[in-house]
């Protein structure tokens, strides 16, 4: 157990506090996690607001062939409209996914049309042939019960269910839900319960039918990749990506528990949905991969104080399950402000690289504003807020070039091309698969996941 | 005729056929009644069995919600804490001794998914179902697991005055969950909510709202997968592997086909708009109407278990039983009609060619009799140049009588000929303008010589004296039938009464005679062709069919013939009344003549 507080009160240590709350030695096989705020020192004087990031990172494989034991269930959509070329990578995609397996991986597969088949019960992975002839033997036909496909999906993995195993539900669809439960906010109170189990939930949206909010949605409170694949062509480099992440899980079954200080108000997480009760703020996070950078964001609101106070900004502790060492562990770091009358320190003191992070967060909830204005059809307000997106990040970019923070400058750079290119989407004709591509970055710059949409030959 | 016959055949075939069709329809129907009946009431205990595993479900919720909050104390951060932890909780709610609303608090007005529950949440706590009176010295007598009931702080003094500073961990009780807890429907978002509320020693009320999608997906996971065997039967735990009977050629199918097969439907579970919530069996379109169809326990009594099977008729196929003794049965009757209708055929063809046969010999008949009567008369006439006497005179008589008996034969042959004609190729009435009394007259003397051999006196009332249209050949025809008649039968009244008369249009003749008469009930008997009323050998000879031709022949004039009642004579009397137009001045078309 280790637990790293920061006693020194000094405000320069505060820019660098996940600096000094991540001790060297223990790196190796710990998550470590940084606290940061934009402005470590703020205007006094009048209510002010701020942002906080807190970030953790996942640490390396100790080595390559050992990490933690999978449980994932793979459901299939086998409507009618899977009919054809969809149906048949959908088929080698699943195969390929369970040839990775090891034997003591738990695998079950699932399918669902009008109604729920469960092709594979969950199983230890020992018999792979036999489970790759059954899948050989899918066919597609009827309609979408897409909501009954995850419950059972998650009711299979359930079955086997560990805390030291990584434990998933892929779905992959190319429809709408048309049986059962079809809205978004269904599939996304359900991802909701199933990541408080222990359960994530991975959407991969295939071609240009399915519904992207709800799939979208669902991988987002289920807190698993979202990705919109095109053409199904790339459905094996999908599932193999989505499995090299699945197999690449470090940690899981994150409490993050954020307090705020007194007169210290938590407006909202960007991009995640968070409970906030009162000062406390509950992050949800199923789990974290080797190596990944995970990160969110804080907005609150400051009350007015006096220059040359500091107060208590927040306090963050996060508990996790280790699934290299196979024990709880737990982390925990706080962050103070300081108040000063004049705007040109507040500047000089700002924290350039938390700043960039935070804006590229900010420019993401305004992308989804986009996204909802086009709905609406109003595409002049969309294409405004996306330009002013990319001349936001640029000015950003700018100022991290000339302190050389290089560690952001590529989520920066991938935000103004994104935006760039979306003033076409939002414009062209083939609003369709333009929002399905928004969407998917959108969750993409959420949950820093690598790959937001199989790419074809654009982007 | 034979198409009416044939008509006739199909009908005979036809309505024997329908009224056992019916009879073996509505038979299957009840059959098939009482069998959906019996499938209705056997799948109706099957879903009642499903029904119980659901609410298996819901118990196991409630179960484990008191269980969690009986065992720690329960603070606002305990509450948070399940909100936040417990897969089926969406909100829990504290409500406390005096009814406030200590938890949720309020949100953030970002949150705004948490500012509109927070809004809903007085209306839902107003309508909270009663959880019974509950007193602190009704918990004394009860066995708790704490025995300092005497020592709990006074109510109002239990929970954190301040509930803004309630983020420490202060009690808000420390007492257990006391007796029966209850369920409260709530429409709200998506359609129905549970709430489940527990009584809290002290007063203090707690409400656990579930996540709606998360009791739909954990009753859809205890319902059992597409192709299970039975509806009942839940194989989420078995390595056995469920597969469509299609593919059980793959290895690992351990699905019984056979049972599989029985299964010709699916069963589904509606929400309260009676949506399909989630379905499993075949792939089928749902009907209006279930086969069997059950209410969910409560809490969730508006949402509905139903079976839906794929045909509406139960067992092997009925149409075999219900159409082959239909079948068979027509075909019976078809031969047995066809039988009757080519004997039928047979006799009707040897009756037209015997018509024919007459026919045939009538107009052979008639070329003789025309040179016998050519003849009779040119030795009537070279008779004239003879020198008077006995020879000449017995010669003249017995050429008259060769005259009389060839006109009386020839009138039988025309009288053949007209009635075996076809009723379709008859001429019509050739009107011509003349007065009906001379043509009375004219016939009545044809009659005279044989009239006066009888002794038979002709008392004649002539008013038809006017000029009218009219055919003299049918009048001439049907006088000589009625005429000859008495001649032959009423030869011995003495006496015949001929009246004509001409009154609004219409020409009327009464034929009457003093003879023996004709009984009453014979007076439609005697118009039907070939019908004598004295067949015996004494019997005047006759063909039967002389007044059948007259009424024909009348008729045919748009008139009648019949035979009228008089009380006051014993004759018989005929009556013939023909229709006419007195201003008929035109000519007759010259139509072809007839044979």
């Amino acid at each position: 157990m280790f637990r790293s507080s920061l006693i020194t009160a000094a405000c320069i240590c505060l820019l660098t506090a996940g600096g000094i709350a991540n001790p060297a030695p223990a790196a190796a096989s710990q998550v470590s996690l940084q606290v940061g705020v934009a402005n470590p020192t703020m205007l006094a004087g009048s209510k002010q607001t701020n942002y906080v990031r807190i970030s953790l990172t996942g640490f390396d494989l100790p080595q390559p062939e050992i990490r933690p034991s999978v449980n994932v269930a793979i459901v299939i959509d086998t409507s009618g409209s899977m009919n054809g070329k969809k149906i048949g990578q959908a088929r080698e995609a699943a195969i390929a996914a369970v040839k990775r397996l090891r034997d003591n991986d738990v695998v079950s597969v699932v399918l669902y049309n009008s109604s729920v088949q469960v092709l594979v019960p969950a199983t230890k992975a020992t018999d792979r042939q036999q489970i790759i002839q059954l899948i050989r033997s899918v066919k597609a036909s009827g309609n979408t019960a897409l909501f009954a496909g995850v419950s059972k999906g998650a009711a299979e993995v359930r079955k086997f269910i560990d805390e030291d195993s990584v434990n998933r539900v892929i779905l992959l669809s190319d429809g709408l839900a048309n049986v059962g439960p079809s809205t978004p906010r269904d599939l996304e109170r359900l991802g909701r319960t199933l990541v408080k189990e222990g359960i994530s939930v991975s959407t991969l949206g295939l071609g240009l039918g399915y519904n992207e909010d709800l799939m979208s949605g669902l991988a987002k409170a289920g807190s698993g990749n979202h990705i919109f694949v095109e053409d199904a062509e790339n459905l094996i480099a999908v599932f193999n990506n989505e499995f090299n992440d699945l197999m690449s899980v470090v940690a899981g079954d994150f409490k993050i528990h954020a307090q705020v200080g007194p007169g210290v108000r938590p407006v909202r997480v960007l991009g995640t949905r968070a409970d906030i009760t009162g000062q406390k703020i509950h992050i949800p996070l199923a789990q974290l991969y080797a190596n990944q950078q995970r990160y969110f964001v804080i907005e609150v609101e400051v009350d007015a104080n006096e220059p040359g106070d500091s107060q208590s900004l927040v306090n963050v502790e996060v508990e996790y399950q280790n699934l290299i060492t196979e024990t709880k562990d737990k982390v925990s770091s706080d962050i103070e402000v300081r108040f000063n009358e004049s705007t040109a320190v507040v500047q000089r003191d700002r924290d350039v690289q938390t700043h960039a992070y935070c804006a590229v967060q900010i420019a993401n909830e305004r992308n989804i504003q986009a996204t909802a204005l086009r709905d609406a059809g109003e595409v002049e307000a969309a294409k405004k807020l996306l330009n002013q997106n990319v001349l936001e990040l640029r000015s950003v970019q700018a100022i991290c070039l000339e302190q050389q923070l290089t560690e952001v400058i590529p989520a920066l750079e991938l935000n103004i091309n994104l935006n760039r290119t979306q003033v076409d989407y939002v414009e062209g004709k083939d609003w369709n698969r333009g929002r399905k591509i928004m969407r998917a970055t959108q969750n993409q710059i959420q949950s820093q996941q690598a790959q937001p949409y199989s790419q074809t030959n654009d982007q | 005729m034979p198409k009416r016959l044939l008509f006739a055949l199909l009908l005979l075939v036809a309505a024997p056929l329908v009224l056992l069709g019916w009879l073996s329809a509505s038979a299957h129907q009840q059959q098939q009644r009482q069998a959906r009946e019996q499938l209705s009431l056997f799948f109706r205990s099957r879903l009642g069995e499903i029904d119980r595993s659901l609410s298996e479900v819901i118990d196991t919720y409630e179960r484990s919600l008191r269980a969690q909050l009986d065992e720690r104390a329960v603070t606002l951060d305990a509450l948070r804490q399940i909100d936040l932890e417990t897969p089926i909780v969406r909100s829990s709610i504290y409500v406390n001794q005096n009814g406030v609303l200590v938890y949720p608090l309020k949100p953030q007005p970002e949150q705004s998914e948490k500012v509109a529950l927070f809004a809903a949440l007085p209306a839902i706590i107003r309508s909270r179902p009663e959880l019974g009176s509950y007193s602190l010295q009704t918990k004394a007598t009860l066995p708790t697991k704490r025995s300092t009931t005497g020592k709990t702080l006074p109510p109002s003094r239990s929970l954190p005055p301040s509930l803004s500073q309630s983020n420490d961990q202060a009690p808000v009780s420390e007492q257990g969950i006391v007796g029966e807890g209850k369920w409260q429907v709530w429409y709200m978002d998506e359609g129905v909510q549970l709430i489940y509320w527990m009584q809290h020693s002290e007063g203090a009320i707690i409400g656990v709202l579930l996540e709606r999608a998360r009791w739909i997906a954990d009753l859809t996971t205890q319902l059992p997968d597409t192709v299970a065997v039975t509806p009942v039967d839940n194989r989420a735990g078995e390595p056995s592997n469920p597969m469509p009977a299609s593919q059980s050629g793959s290895p690992g199918s351990t699905q019984p086909e056979s049972i599989a097969a029985t299964q010709s439907g699916f069963t589904a579970l509606t929400d309260e708009a009676n949506r399909i919530v989630y379905r499993w069996g075949e792939d089928g379109r749902r009907l209006d109407q279930p086969l069997a169809a059950l209410n969910l326990a409560p809490p969730l009594a508006n949402w509905q278990l139903e079976y839906h099977h794929r045909d509406s008729l139960a067992g092997p196929s009925p149409t075999v039983f219900l159409v082959a003794p239909i079948v068979g049965t027509g075909l019976i009757l078809l031969s047995l009609g066809i039988y009757v209708l080519t004997n039928v055929q047979r006799q009707m063809r040897s009756a037209r060619q015997r018509v024919s046969f007459a026919s045939q010999v009538s107009h052979e008949l008639r070329t003789p009799l025309t040179n016998i009567r050519l003849y009779a008369e040119l030795a009537e006439s070279d008779l004239q140049t003879f020198p008077d006497g006995q020879t000449k005179e017995s010669v003249s008589r017995r050429l008259k009588v060769i005259d009389t008996e060839t006109r009386r034969l020839s009138r039988l042959v025309s009288g053949v000929l007209e009635m075996i004609r076809d009723p379709r190729k008859q001429r019509e009435p050739r009107i011509s303008n003349l007065v009906p009394d001379d043509v009375i007259n004219q016939t009545i003397t044809q009659f005279m010589p044989s009239f006066e051999k009888a002794e038979l006196q002709v008392h004649r009332q002539a008013e038809a004296s006017q000029t009218i249209g009219i055919d003299s050949d049918i009048l001439e025809l049907i006088l000589v039938n009625l005429l000859s008649n008495v001649e032959k039968y009423a030869a011995c009244g003495g006496s015949v009464t001929v009246s004509s008369k001409i009154k609004d249009d219409q020409l009327t003749i009464e034929v009457f005679d003093q003879g023996p008469g004709i009984p009453w009930h014979a007076r439609k008997r005697i118009f039907r062709p070939f019908m004598r009323l004295d067949d015996s050998i004494q019997a005047p000879s006759g063909t039967g069919i002389g007044l059948t031709l007259a009424r024909q022949l009348a008729r045919r004039h748009g008139g009648d013939l019949e035979l009228v009642q008089d009380e006051t004579h014993q004759g018989a009397c005929f009556r013939l009344q023909i229709k006419i137009s007195p201003t008929k001045v035109t000519q007759p078309p010259e139509a072809p003549s007839q044979p």
